[in-house]
């Protein structure tokens, strides 16, 4: 009975004796292992000192709260949205344009007369309206192409229609000073045809270029080619230009089902007098099909000049006109009895416009224009050649709020003679225009 | 037959003969924005450039007109060197695009950006609008009015050449550390005279001259304008006369293409001020005639107006 009991008490004590020792040498391990972290600290803080030279924190600090005072210093006096100090880089978020230009253009003219609401494709409705609120993208395709795309919606009787005003494809560095455009754009005939609406240094479109071309320019699909010559005496550039010829001016429908293109040519010079004063000065001319019947051809003749003299934005001189010559062949017409082909009389018209504006003030320029327009085909009854003119004169003050921005008022008399018809052969309007021109984003520079 | 032959050879040869030399003394064709770019391609390029300068020291560069001639110039240049930082964004773009030339595109040999590596002032430091007028958003471009920017813009151009033209990089070379040396010194002199105005107060119309008071040490950060490029209110220019007033500022900068009618309106408010017209490039003025003279006018017209207005 007492050896187990014995035994018991020796492996019991046993156990404690161990668990004694174990206790004991854990105790003794701790000192050890904070050495051994001492250690390791040691020489991570060695490590350290290695990496990291010693500064003089002080000087440092002195030399910062120094270049601060320097800065305010320099500072002093400035609005704070620029630094005239070096700053360390900053992400300039302004200069964020995602690698193209986009710009929106509204364009809201008012356009009054003194007689009644007209409602005719003049657009003048006696309102104020959102003539065209423009949008547009360009940039640099690649190395090779450029791309410009502007879609452009119009405020046609309470009713807004969106299309596209142009999409085309430039290959501006083609040899021999040529670049060739495709796809559809404002054709380069005259001096307006190429400025949009908003742009244009007046506010209603000249009769000329109404009567001719479309209240707004002629735009169509197809390809432009263009030369600069190289001599320096006179600048001298050559367009030449072919495109599907289906519709004509700036019409909203695909147009007549027909496969005569439009052609058309515009020649341009420069030349620079010196002191800021320069010419520029062009001949157009367009060959067009209107209907389907190839006999039936228009012919668009014109010429076109601009003289202009500037002092940065502080002055300028302008002086502007077109002359234009349309004729239209209809086909021969044959006598239903006789059998016996008839030629038709060609439609003739012409008309120009002359307008001269002064800047007179950063802010402030006044314009004056002067329009014509004849028809040589209307006769009277008797067939004898019938007196008719539209003759409209308009003087017009700008306010030029900055280079994206304007404000136009605008008075016009226009006087109507038609002989051809039996009434109203003598009518004189007063019209007034307002028109505002807000453009957000980047916009292109103007060519000459 | 072989007499045939040997006439055509005699041909191609001769015509190599003379052409080859007229492509070995061919100059460089560079064009220049601004007057001061003119002159230090000028000095840099040597009898080995022939360069073109755009505008006048007479024209501000920020509204030119995109004249077509400028085409036919960009279309013959090897070399298109710019100010940079939108400087001449409004015309620039327009005709370099429009100029057929590839060689002078951004990213091209030929396209001298004078910006790169200078030390540029007057970052935004808000997000900017056009409500602010036109500023840039890039920095002040006017950064030529300091010389030591002038030599980095030299070396920006002399690198363009050496890039178009590498057969006579050494010839830059030595014109280049010419130039700088002219320069530097130039600069140590005028920082001599200039010594005893460091700290003076000037009133600007145009936020153009901050380079020239950064170097020459002086203050020009009140600006008479409200808003860059657009005119400014009588409400704002009676402040600048309170401002200017309080702070004893009796100097008021512009240059020559301003319309002087404003600054003219605060300095008849403000008792004992001047106004004082500076070259700020080549041709800016009939005697400003090299960098070097711009530089020297401006600086004493500026000393000469201190004593006046003491």
């Amino acid at each position: 009975m007492l050896v187990p009991f014995v035994k018991k008490i020796l492996r019991v004590g046993g156990i404690l004796s161990l668990a004694l020792a174990s206790f004991y040498l854990f105790g003794q391990n701790i000192p050890i292992e904070t050495k051994s972290e001492d250690l390791t600290q040691k020489s991570k803080s060695k490590t350290n000192s290695v990496e990291v030279p010693s500064t003089n924190w002080e000087e440092e600090l002195d030399k910062e709260i120094a270049e601060q005072e320097s800065k305010e210093k320099s500072s002093q006096g400035s609005r704070g949205t620029t630094s005239p100090v070096q700053q360390r880089n900053q992400v300039n978020r302004s200069a964020q344009n995602l690698m193209m230009d986009a710009s929106v253009a509204l364009d809201i003219v008012g356009a009054w007369d003194n007689k009644k609401p007209r409602g005719t494709s003049e657009r003048i409705n006696n309102k104020l309206d959102v003539r065209t609120a423009e949008f547009g993208f360009s940039g640099a395709v690649d190395q090779w192409l450029r791309g410009n795309f502007l879609a452009a919606a119009h405020g046609e009787d309470g009713k807004y229609f969106f299309e596209v005003h142009e999409a085309w494809v430039q290959l501006p560095f083609l040899p021999f000073n040529t670049s060739l455009k495709v796809g559809q754009m404002f054709i380069d005939i005259g001096r307006l045809n190429k400025i949009h609406s908003h742009d244009r240094a007046f506010t209603m479109t000249p009769l000329v270029h109404e009567k001719f071309i479309g209240w707004e320019s002629a735009m169509d699909t197809g390809a432009e080619f263009s030369i600069l010559f190289p001599w320096t005496a006179i600048t001298q550039e050559l367009v030449i230009g072919v495109t599907n010829g289906k519709k004509w001016g700036h019409a909203h429908t695909e147009g007549e089902a027909k496969n005569n293109p439009m052609s058309y040519f515009h020649l341009k010079h420069f030349y620079y007098f010196g002191n800021n004063w320069g010419t520029q000065f062009g001949a157009s001319g367009v060959r067009f099909e209107p209907t389907t019947n190839w006999r039936n051809q228009r012919y668009l003749y014109g010429l076109d000049g601009i003289l202009r003299w500037n002092r940065s934005n502080l002055r300028e001189v302008m002086f502007l006109s077109e002359f234009w010559y349309q004729q239209e062949l209809f086909p021969d017409t044959i006598d239903t009895s006789t059998y016996i082909s008839k030629k038709t009389p060609s439609q003739d018209k012409w008309g120009y416009y002359v307008f001269a504006d002064y800047k007179f003030h950063q802010l402030w320029s006044v314009g004056f224009r002067y329009d014509y327009l004849t028809d040589k085909s209307l006769v009277n009854k008797d067939g004898s050649p019938a007196k008719n003119a539209i003759e409209a004169q308009s003087l017009q003050l700008t306010f030029h709020s900055s280079e994206f921005g304007k404000i136009r008022g605008s008075f016009e008399r226009r006087y109507i003679q038609d002989f051809s018809k039996d009434d109203l052969q003598e009518v004189r309007e007063y019209r007034m225009y307002i028109q505002m021109v807000a453009i957000l984003g980047s916009h292109p520079a103007h060519s000459y | 037959m072989i007499r045939l032959n040997l006439r055509k050879y005699l041909f191609i040869i001769s015509f190599c003969l003379i052409l080859f030399p007229a492509f070995l003394g061919a100059k460089v064709s560079v064009v220049t924005t601004i007057t001061d770019l003119k002159y230090i391609a000028e000095q840099i390029g040597g009898e080995r450039a022939d360069v073109y300068g755009m505008i006048r020291g007479i024209d501000d560069p920020h509204f030119v007109m995109t004249r077509p001639d400028f085409l036919v110039k960009l279309n013959d240049a090897d070399v298109l060197c710019v100010v940079g930082l939108d400087l001449e964004v409004g015309w620039i773009p327009a005709i370099q695009q429009q100029s057929r030339n590839v060689k002078i595109q951004k990213g091209q040999p030929g396209y001298c950006d004078t910006s790169f590596g200078v030390k540029i002032l007057g970052e935004p430091t808000v997000m900017m609008d056009r409500s602010m007028g036109d500023m840039h958003i890039y920095g002040n471009p006017h950064f030529w009015n300091d010389p030591i920017n002038v030599i980095q813009m030299a070396l920006n151009i002399k690198n363009a050449l050496t890039r178009v033209d590498a057969m006579n990089a050494d010839y830059y070379e030595t014109n280049f550390q010419a130039f700088k040396k002219k320069i530097f010194a130039l600069t140590k002199e005028e920082m001599k005279k200039m010594e005893p105005y460091f700290g003076l107060k000037v009133a600007v119309f145009h936020d153009q001259f901050v380079y020239l008071a950064s170097r020459f040490k002086f203050n020009a950060n009140l600006t008479i304008e409200e808003r860059p490029g657009v005119p400014p209110s009588v409400r704002y220019m009676d402040q600048v006369v309170s401002y200017m007033i309080a702070e004893k500022i009796k100097i008021i900068l512009l240059g020559p293409y301003h319309n002087p009618k404003y600054a003219e309106y605060v300095s008849s408010k403000v008792p004992g001020s001047v106004v004082v017209v500076l070259p700020v490039s080549v041709g800016g003025s009939p005697e400003a005639t090299t960098y070097e003279e711009a530089l020297k006018i401006s600086l004493q017209k500026i000393r000469d107006a201190a004593d006046k207005t003491k």
